[in-house]
């Protein structure tokens, strides 16, 4: 049951901005990808990276509102997986600004969000506009990380 | 997540140890943050030591919690160390560079491998 066929899956799920689901979107994530041909290390970095992009849609795009929907969509296939994480929030200003590592607009916060989510996947794309929300689309290659683990 | 207090002795300095257990994200920053800053508040303690041995995910809001301790007890000269990190876990302090002003301890099952891939 390894054919192309039966590795194909979309996945649906929204839920409320609140921060407890952050680690329901992780969990599902690595579910879903536990039976892929990645390491452990690297299930834990995919982990990570749906973690910071979940917090961003929260924290920023929501500014911390708990009563929004955040919508995440993932396309599953042999070779790779798509994930795309989707807030109707503030939207991000300078998004080159935002993704440099140690920007963050908020105190106590480190502005590694987006390195983490670059080092750890192998695509990362965000559309954003002010006002409308943001669209982060994080990128696994599963054939290119079985290559370089060997 | 969990977190748990005890007072040690190493040397002449009196450090606060932390035993945290658990996920470390946004959810629990908050919490993380406020508990350990009562705590080092009460006893009066500029030293810290987090035992991670528990620790099964951090993210960038876990790291901050750390940075943003760092930051309070270096002014007053105090000191921060981690201990007993999962591989997982070290593999994200070293991403975020917090190994550079912060001791940590490699985890045990790096000892013989050697380097963990930064």
């Amino acid at each position: 049951m390894n054919d192309q066929k039966s590795n194909f899956n979309k996945i649906s799920l929204n839920f409320l901005s609140k921060s407890e689901n952050v680690a329901l979107a992780r969990i599902v994530v690595a579910t879903l990808i536990a039976d892929r041909d990645i390491s452990m290390a690297e299930l834990d970095e995919i982990k990570v990276a749906i973690s910071e992009a979940v917090s961003n849609a929260i924290i920023h795009g929501y500014q911390g509102n708990d009563n929004q929907m955040v919508e995440m969509y993932i396309e599953l296939t042999t070779e790779q997986m798509i994930i795309s994480i989707h807030d109707d929030g503030v939207g991000i200003e300078d998004i080159e600004l935002a993704m440099r590592p140690g920007f963050s607009t908020l105190g106590e916060h480190m502005g590694l969000g987006f390195a983490f989510m670059t080092s750890f996947m192998d695509k990362v794309e965000v559309q954003s506009s002010i006002g409308r929300g943001t669209t982060i689309i994080l990128s696994k290659n599963f054939s290119a990380s079985a290559a370089q683990a060997i | 997540m969990q977190i748990s207090f005890t007072n040690k002795k190493y040397g002449n300095s009196l450090w606060l140890v932390a035993k945290i257990k658990g996920e470390i994200d946004m959810a629990v920053a908050g919490e993380f943050r406020q508990r350990l800053q009562e705590k080092m508040e009460n006893n009066n303690c500029h030293n810290l030591l987090l035992n991670m041995h528990d620790v099964t995910f951090i993210d960038s809001s876990g790291l901050g919690v750390i940075l943003g301790r760092y930051r309070q007890l270096a002014p007053i000269g105090g000191k921060i160390a981690i201990s007993g990190v999962k591989e997982n876990v070290y593999r994200l302090l070293l991403a975020s560079g917090l190994d550079k002003i912060i001791q940590i301890d490699k985890p045990e099952s790096l000892w013989r491998t050697g380097e963990v891939k930064k």
